[in-house]
């Protein structure tokens, strides 16, 4: 039988055509999971730099002003420094637990990410189950919190792992049901929905005035969650040295740092969707698009202006997390719990039946 | 997916829970091998939802109804242990034959 | 979901592998807190799967329940019943378990042959072909929160008497 050799040749190139697509389609499915992740990160060195200048502002100091103009450098600079570090591992603890356990606290809180809406196209994946997606992962944290205090070997890195998985847990209940609640009043769960439910009005259609209630135990469990300060009982210095980040050096460290920061900018930015709008402009009978006459239907420039307005919000959001840290006194442990346990969550129950009460009468 | 594999990982989980529930002398390993057989009889319930009635999903449902189950039993079961280890100051499931005297 | 294809399978095996080796670790490890550690591998990785499978809400409930409440519930359990006795067990291999060993991998195998002969594509095809086209508006989180309050709405008020009476009990059991 003969065959050409252009139909060879024919066949061939076919096939590394087929190959080529195939490679092509893995490569775009991880360019997006990739570029959040950069953004991400200078997200949170934006974070530690503003952290630092506004305490500094508030204490009445000058604060990193060394590392480029305005000290901005001053994250990159310390995050270097980390990473050159010596990694130390304790002498009797289980090194395995005590290597993952600040990886799984990382990814847990980085892979939550990928339900927060920037744009109304710009968001990783618009799953229908969006905001409980982000509860169910933040609530692995725990599981890495205690093993690196478990394979510390050290009873101050044990009791900080045991005590940030008690709050981390109880606090999760509220912020569950506050969540559930602005799920109902939005008739979906899809992040992107919920922020196109409150771009009607403008400013006074946000949730923060349809759920006030809401809103403060939602911040109060946000902020425990993050274990920011006047809940920080789990790396409390006066009690547990530095709880279960005693004994880590070096990037292991760092990762703990990272994480928390994460974790303050995604309940920041998931503030920012459930209340505050999320990319809407939210000032009434301004459209941005006849302010500059551009044509909406190019491509780029409402992105853009979306994920800016974002962004705005949640930096300024963040102003109100850094500021308590400075103003109000740590809480002790029983003091925490019945807050969570006893405050919160009725609360939290009785906002729900009151929601739930008037979407029913209004139907 | 293939069904096929999914179905034999399930079998395999079933099979490793039970022969984990028999050998185990420690309870709380007990229990763990417990939700190893509740999370086997999940993933088969889950599947065939997928494949077979992918628009009534009841046996998602079956799924939520035994992941309710479970967080019962899994409140229940650490508070016995505990409690048997506070009289006995053991975890071993053959000491614990308090009824038995 | 829809991956392409060589994601679809290499996520396919990772999740398997995870899963093969969580088993054997939960139930083979001397110390019952990385036995504890590696149930919440298996847990985790049994949520992807489900992702896989397009259930979503089963996948954001097995995370939320499972790994964030049961499995660090029972290691709490064990750091607080970590007494030195765990290590006088390890490696006690009796008859029995050999025996056990046997009996489950027999069944298995009878298992695998079975769910390899059966042809599961003929089932699929008619309980399809029997199906009601309906529209596909309804996402399946609506769908099974449906279900939950017209079909199936006394199963779900007793479990939630089961959940309550649990609650208490536990607390009178463990508080003394």
């Amino acid at each position: 039988m003969i065959i050409d050799t252009p139909e060879v040749q024919d066949i061939n190139s076919f096939s590394r055509f087929e190959f080529l697509k195939e490679t092509y389609g893995i490569i775009w499915t991880l360019i997006p999971i990739f570029t959040p992740v950069l953004g991400i990160t200078i997200g949170v060195l934006v974070i530690v730099w503003l952290e630092r200048e506004i305490s500094a502002g508030i204490q009445q100091r000058i604060g990193p002003e060394y590392a480029g103009p305005l000290g901005v450098l001053q994250a990159l600079a310390d995050g270097s420094k980390l990473l050159f570090k010596e990694n130390i591992f304790p002498a009797r603890g289980e090194t395995l637990l005590f290597s993952i356990g600040p990886s799984i606290a990382v990814i847990s809180i980085l892979v939550s990410y990928s339900v927060v809406p920037f744009s109304s196209h710009l968001v990783l994946v618009d799953l229908n189950i969006g905001v409980f997606l982000w509860i169910a992962i933040s609530s692995i944290a725990p599981i890495g919190l205690l093993m690196s205090g478990y394979g510390s070997n050290n009873k101050y890195s044990f009791l900080g792992g045991l005590r940030a998985a008690a709050q981390s847990i109880s606090y999760e209940i509220p912020l569950t049901l506050c969540v559930l609640s602005i799920s109902l009043l939005s008739n979906s769960s899809s992040t992107v929905d919920i922020v196109e439910a409150q771009s009607k009005y403008g400013f006074w259609g946000w949730n923060l005035w349809r759920q006030p209630i809401g809103f403060i135990i939602f911040l109060i469990s946000s902020l425990a969650e993050c274990e920011r300060l006047p809940f920080d009982l789990p790396e409390a210095e006066e009690e547990l040295v530095a709880g279960y980040q005693t004994e880590y050096s070096g990037i292991k460290f760092g990762l703990f740092y990272v994480a928390s920061y994460l974790n303050l900018l995604v309940s920041s930015l998931f503030v920012t969707v459930l209340y505050l709008g999320g990319w809407n402009i939210s000032i009434p009978y301004i459209f941005v698009f006849d302010f500059f006459e551009i044509n909406k239907t190019y491509g780029v420039f409402e992105p853009t202006i979306s994920m800016f307005i974002t962004l705005a919000k949640t930096y300024l959001f963040l102003f109100i997390p850094i500021t308590t840290r400075w103003t109000l006194p740590r809480l002790r442990m029983d003091q925490l719990l019945n807050l969570g346990w006893k405050f919160l969550l009725p609360i939290s129950l009785g906002n729900l039946l009151l929601t739930t009460s008037s979407q029913l009468f209004s139907l | 997916m293939m069904l096929e594999h999914v179905l034999v990982l399930s079998a395999y989980l079933f099979f490793i829970g039970i022969y984990g529930l028999i050998t185990s002398r420690n309870m709380v390993r007990a229990l763990m091998c417990l939700e190893l057989i509740l999370n086997a009889v999940n993933i088969n319930f889950v599947t065939f939802s997928d494949f077979v009635d992918s628009r009534q999903l009841k046996g998602n449902i079956f799924s939520i109804f035994v992941i309710a189950i479970a967080a019962a039993e899994a409140a229940i079961g650490p508070a016995i242990v505990s409690s048997i280890y506070r009289n006995r100051k053991s975890t071993r499931i053959n000491q614990s034959n308090l009824l038995n005297k | 979901m829809d991956l392409p294809g060589p994601i679809h399978d290499f996520l396919l095996v990772f999740l398997g592998l995870g899963l093969i080796l969580g088993g054997i670790g939960v139930v083979l490890l001397n110390n019952p807190i990385y036995s504890a550690f590696s149930l919440g591998l298996v847990l985790v990785s049994i949520s992807l799967l489900y992702i896989l499978s397009n259930s979503y809400f089963v996948a954001a409930a097995q995370l939320l329940i499972y790994v964030g409440a049961i499995n660090v519930l029972i290691i709490f359990a064990v750091m607080f019943m970590n007494g030195s006795e765990y290590y006088k067990d390890f490696n006690l291999w009796t008859v029995g378990n050999g025996f056990t060993l046997l009996i489950c991998t027999s069944i298995f195998g009878l298992l695998i042959t079975t769910i390899t002969d059966i042809s599961w594509y003929g089932i699929i095809w008619t309980t399809r072909l029997n199906q009601i086209i309906e529209h596909d508006l309804i996402s399946n989180s609506q769908q099974i929160g449906i279900h939950l309050s017209t079909d199936f709405f006394l199963p779900f008020e007793f479990i939630s008497i089961i959940l309550l009476a649990a609650l208490i009990g536990a607390i009178t059991v463990a508080r003394q």
